[in-house]
């Protein structure tokens, strides 16, 4: 009897041992992960990313950039809330992996237009975005931290 | 002569003071004889003897003397010996408990031809051989009468008498030898006479009582194993000794080696001669074939004497010295010596060889508390005193023993009518004696069994740090413990929040070897395998949870440990199963932590994160970590080769990189980018996973912590040899 009870606890202890040391940590999915980098991940002093404008290509051609449009800046809060360095205000979403779709009210003119970027790259320093641009060409933007 | 009384009156209080003083030491003060006197008076009072004292004259003893002999104390009389005590205050010569002396010596011719031995009124107690004429020894005679001898502790002889140097015939003097109303009582050992005929020594043994003594020997009863024996030899034939009128009673043969009651043992003799005289004497019995059963001679040996000892008497005479000789019950009936005593008696009559004053008689009453201990029980009996000239009955009035174990009484402090010594009496102790071995038995193989248990050597003495850790004798083999281990391993670092068990954990998963170095110290290696993990997001701490990091690694690590066991690992005992010890070790752990991005898991140390790989002055951190660590353990042993327990080790390492992340400055982008890095979003994001402004701070802020770990878990273990 003594030495059931003595086996019997032995394989309780095991078991919490067991569930306890091998439970998992959930990975991010790369959705998640790219919004994170995008955005922050919402803790503290993390709830939001900004992204300077350091340079721009127009169907792979340089596009040079004054001083006063490298200073031009995109905040991306892990809310969903955007804004940028021109006033303009909005929301921005990625339902899919790579696909930044911007809502933006234009502070000039109150006008609110959408536009999905392609996520061409990003990671914790730069963010490279593609857009098609009004004339039919390939806009691409490379953007750089600014936290 | 004025000044000189009155100096005298001046320091006449100085002068009573210094009289007082001799006074007091001359009153109680004890003298220590030592060495060789050529003649010695020892007077009244006392006197401590610890080595030979050799008298080569005449030794007299005064009454009153009482001469307490230590260890080798002995007194070796080389001439007379005189040693008068009187009825009322008498010599004493006595062992010291637990460091018993020896006793006199008899020895060697006297140069002066009419030198006597003489002992009267003298107490010999608690000794080892109290008289012992020896070889070649010769006085003109012997007298001894009216002595006690009483609780001699010698298994040798209470009186040993060998031969005389005389040449066969052709002396013609003799010396006679006198043994008269002594007590013999409470002894452990025979009187013996080598040739109790004999041309030289004319013996009389009459007299005496000899009670309630315990002859020594084997299971066989023999010659030697008697309270009386000798030799009668043909060769001899001038004089037949004279024993008579002496009482025998409640002798007894015991075993050496299980100290019970044997056989009754009165009188031995050997030799050549066809019969010696034993008539006139009290026997202990007036059954004859109960007292034939006292009597080693021919009837047992057909080569020894046969003893004559019809007609014997049916009571002692009341010459003898006053004693107990017969115990009946309470309706007269013969109360058997050999009674099991569990229902306690109602009373109990005494019979003596004269009237007995028993008031001042401690009646106890001894039996055993249970059925197998060595627990006792002594009570005091309260009882009725109802004389009846010789016969005495006691009626007991209050009965112990409810739970009726096996128990003897005892009466002891009977005085005689001139206030002398009585011997004791005892009723059920053969029985006792032998329920005692039984329970002696029992102990003894209970002892056998826990050394068994044990790892064969005896527990330390606990009183003394050198005997903490004492010598273990035992194979190599049978020193060696292998355990398995399981558990969690917690990560505690710069990753790492304080609330302990907030943090991850992580299987835990060892292999022990455990070697038995002395009795409470013992070294250990353990292999382990277990992973280490934690993150920033898990922190209750807002700048751990700005800087939002993450690591996991798995550890390989070989640890050695010296533990204080604080029960003693050579036994194993019922009541020693939980046993705790404590430990102190070094660690040597493989370490490789990773991180996962973008759903990869990478290897963070060749990725530099924190700015290793970006300077050429800077190199990677070794995985490989030097540690320290405190142990704990609890182990209950199961049986003498398993045991399980709980354990709990708590690390510190001496690299700070256990978690990827140490004391380096968070490294430029550009330079990562720069730099020969082979995944370097990887690294970036790695070395800033929030990519906060860092300007100026180290990757190990806020905490600062350095890295360690704590195991837990429980453990089996199992001893593989004996």
């Amino acid at each position: 009897m003594k030495l059931k009870n003595t086996i019997l606890l032995l394989l309780l202890f095991s078991s919490i041992i067991i569930i306890i040391g091998c439970s998992k940590t959930v990975a991010k999915t790369p959705l998640e992960f790219q919004k994170e980098l995008l955005a922050g991940t919402s803790a503290y002093l993390n709830t939001q990313r900004t992204w300077q404008l350091d340079s721009f290509y127009v169907d792979g051609v340089n596009f040079p950039l004054t001083a006063l449009q490298k200073g031009y800046k995109k905040t991306f809060n892990y809310d969903g809330l955007y804004s940028d360095s021109e006033m303009n205000t909005g929301k921005w979403e990625i339902q899919t992996l790579g696909k930044l779709k911007q809502t933006i009210i234009y502070k000039t003119t109150n006008k609110q237009d959408s536009s999905v970027f392609d996520i061409v790259s990003i990671n914790a320093a730069r963010l490279n975005l593609n857009i098609k641009l009004s004339n039919g060409k390939l806009g691409s933007y490379s953007f750089k931290i600014s936290n | 002569m004025l000044h000189i009384l009155y100096i005298i009156k001046k320091h006449s209080t100085a002068i009573m003071i210094i009289a007082l003083v001799c006074a007091a030491t001359k009153s109680f003060g004890q003298d220590t004889l030592a060495g060789n006197y050529p003649l010695l008076t020892i007077k009244s009072g006392n006197h401590i003897i610890k080595s030979v004292v050799t008298i080569k004259g005449r030794l007299d003893i005064e009454a009153g003397a009482k001469i307490e002999l230590i260890e080798a104390g002995v007194i070796v009389c080389e001439g007379a010996l005189n040693m008068k005590g009187e009825l009322n205050n008498k010599i004493e010569i006595f062992g010291k408990s637990n460091m018993e002396g020896v006793g006199i010596v008899i020895k060697d011719l006297d140069s002066n031809m009419n030198s006597s031995i003489d002992i009267r009124y003298v107490t010999f107690k608690n000794l080892q051989l109290p008289l012992f004429f020896d070889f070649g020894w010769k006085r003109a005679a012997v007298n001894i009468s009216d002595n006690y001898f009483i609780n001699n502790i010698g298994k040798v002889s209470i009186i040993q008498v060998l031969n005389p140097p005389f040449n066969f015939n052709i002396d013609s003097s003799y010396i006679d030898f006198k043994v008269k109303n002594n007590v013999f009582t409470g002894n452990n050992a025979a009187l013996y006479f080598e040739d109790l005929k004999s041309d030289h020594v004319n013996y009389e043994i009459s007299n005496n009582t000899i009670v309630g003594n315990n002859v020594y020997g084997f299971k066989n009863y023999n010659i030697s194993t008697n309270v009386l024996y000798g030799r009668v030899d043909q060769l001899f034939s001038r004089f037949n000794p004279k024993i008579e009128r002496n009482s025998f009673a409640f002798n007894y043969l015991v075993d050496n080696i299980t100290d019970t009651i044997v056989h009754l043992a009165n009188f031995g003799v050997y030799g050549t001669d066809k019969t010696i005289d034993f008539k006139n004497n009290y026997l202990g019995s007036t059954n004859k074939a109960l007292i034939q059963k006292s009597i080693y001679d021919q009837t047992l040996n057909y080569n020894a004497p046969k003893v004559e000892f019809e007609p014997f008497l049916s009571t002692p005479s009341e010459n003898n010295p006053s004693h107990v000789y017969e115990i009946n019950n309470l309706d007269n009936s013969y109360l058997e010596d050999s009674i099991i005593i569990k229902d306690p008696l109602k009373g109990l009559v005494l019979k003596s060889n004269t009237s007995l004053n028993f008031s001042k008689v401690k009646f106890g009453y001894t039996y055993f508390k249970d059925d197998s201990s060595l627990k006792i029980v002594d009570t005091t009996v309260t009882y009725d005193v109802q004389p009846n000239g010789n016969n005495t009955k006691l009626t007991i009035t209050k009965n112990l023993n409810a739970l009726k174990k096996i128990g003897y009484y005892n009466i002891g402090d009977i005085i005689d009518p001139k206030g002398g010594y009585v011997p004791e009496v005892k009723a059920g102790y053969i029985a006792y004696l032998n329920d005692l071995r039984r329970r002696k038995l029992i102990a003894e193989s209970l002892k056998d069994k826990k050394k068994e248990d044990s790892l064969k050597m005896p527990p330390p003495p606990a009183d003394s740090i050198k005997n903490q850790f004492q010598k273990i004798e035992a194979p190599l083999k049978s020193r060696l413990e292998f355990g398995l281990y399981s558990g969690l391993a917690i990560f505690n670092g710069t990753i790492s929040q304080s609330s302990l068990f907030s943090n991850d954990k992580n299987l835990f998963n060892g292999f022990n070897i455990n070697y038995t170095i002395f009795s409470n110290l013992s070294a250990s290696m353990t292999i382990a395998s277990f992973k280490l993990s934690n993150s920033d997001a898990n922190s209750n701490n807002n700048e751990q949870q700005a800087r939002g990091m993450s690591f996991s690694t798995s550890m390989l690590g070989v640890s050695t440990s010296i533990n204080y066991d604080f029960v003693d690992n050579r036994l194993y005992t019922k009541a020693r199963k939980i046993r705790p010890s404590i430990g102190v070790g070094l660690d040597v752990n493989s370490f490789s932590p990773s991180g996962i991005y973008n759903g990869v898991e990478y290897k963070l140390q060749p990725l530099g994160t924190g700015g290793q790989l970006i300077d050429s002055t800077k190199k990677a951190y070794s995985s490989l970590a030097l540690g320290y660590f405190f142990n704990f353990k609890i182990k209950y042993q199961i049986n003498r080769f398993n045991s399980i327990g709980l354990h709990m080790s708590i690390h510190k390492s001496l690299s700070d990189y256990l978690d990827d992340v140490g004391p380096d400055l968070y490294p430029s982008i550009d330079k990562i980018v720069n730099s020969k890095v082979e995944n370097k979003d990887a690294a970036i994001y790695f070395s800033n996973p929030t990519s906060r402004n860092f300007v100026g701070q180290y990757r190990n802020s806020p905490n600062n912590a350095k890295d360690g770990y704590i195991n837990f878990g429980i453990f089996y273990s199992r001893r593989l040899f004996k």
